[in-house]
């Protein structure tokens, strides 16, 4: 396997926290120790999201700067990554549009990514404007579902971000992916954390794929809907 | 088509791994793929395939490829 460099990582809460503000994901399971306790996990886990951007961005950085388009970008989190403890990066793969990277914890991995993208003839980061105008609308508090509500729930999400946070926290993908595809990709975790199924969830899984999207508005919206809810082994699948 | 022929391509896309490689004893013990997370995938993408809905009992008792093709035969005669 080839090391990124950073080869690793340690997250802390503020970490969290920040990465909350930005993707709009204040899911207790990934900000409150106490709550975390009572849940699944047993204590505060990284957001997957968080995982698939602090992997693809110091990847992203040893690369020349020209922009790129994601065309497709799967994710798997197999086991749960806490804060306070070293996770590990490795580029398992690399392909000639693309790349398999893991995130390891403890010899177990908690992220695998893999995905395609192409050099894209048009600037990214900096382009487009009105992205932070859709923050306010964004729930501060995450909703609490039964299983019998989410079989068939569907809706729309309004994509949004404050820009500058992002050019912090992830500097080489903001100014080498389109905006509206890093606004999608904070969109997913909010959408799964707070709105649907949102209180108790987290990622297992995700895959995106795009093709002739609009790269630098935040509009449309990204449209869900629940294509199967599972309570036998506490599983939503969705399509957006 | 008996159950082995159906299950194996199924096991082999979800598992990524190729047909031949899979025994009766393949397992999460010697597939190295086959995590948790995979084995909720292959039960649900099984149930899809047999239009069987596996008991929640015997979701984590079905481990092994030779378990899983008894199973569903079992199921659906």
């Amino acid at each position: 396997m080839i090391r990124i460099l950073p080869d690793h990582r340690v997250f802390t809460a503020t970490d969290q926290e920040r990465f909350a503000e930005l993707s709009g994901d204040c899911n207790p399971i990934h900000m409150d120790a106490v709550l975390a306790r009572r849940e699944m996990f047993g204590d505060v886990v990284v957001h997957g999201l968080h995982l698939v951007l602090s992997l693809l961005d110091p990847y992203c950085a040893a690369l020349d700067p020209h922009p790129r388009r994601l065309v497709n970008l799967q994710a798997r989190f197999p086991g749960s990554a806490y804060l306070n403890r070293t996770i590990e990066y490795f580029c398992k793969e690399e392909t000639g549009d693309g790349a398999k990277l893991t995130a390891v914890t403890e010899k177990q991995p908690v992220a695998e990514i893999t995905f395609i993208w192409i050099k894209n003839r048009e600037a990214s980061g900096q382009a487009g404007k009105g992205w932070e105008t859709m923050l306010p609308t964004f729930p501060r508090r995450p909703v609490e579902r039964l299983w019998d509500q989410l079989s068939g729930l569907g809706g729309e999400l309004p994509l949004g971000m404050d820009t500058t946070l992002l050019a912090t926290l992830f500097p080489a993908l903001h100014t080498r992916l389109p905006l509206r595809i890093q606004a999608e990709l904070l969109a997913l975790t909010r959408l799964v954390g707070m709105t649907c199924p949102g209180l108790r969830f987290v990622f297992s899984a995700f895959e995106m794929e795009w093709s002739d999207v609009p790269l630098f508005s935040p509009d449309p919206p990204l449209f869900y809907e629940v294509t199967r809810a599972d309570a036998r082994v506490s599983l939503v699948r969705m399509g957006i | 088509m008996d159950i082995v022929t159906r299950l194996k391509p199924l096991f082999a896309r979800l598992l990524e791994i190729d047909e031949q490689s899979i025994r009766p004893d393949s397992s999460p013990a010697n597939v190295s793929t086959w995590d948790s997370l995979q084995h909720i995938n292959l039960i649900l993408a099984l149930e899809e395939e047999f239009g069987v809905m596996v008991d929640p009992e015997d979701i984590q008792r079905l481990d092994t490829f030779a378990g899983l093709c008894a199973y569903f035969e079992q199921r659906m005669s």
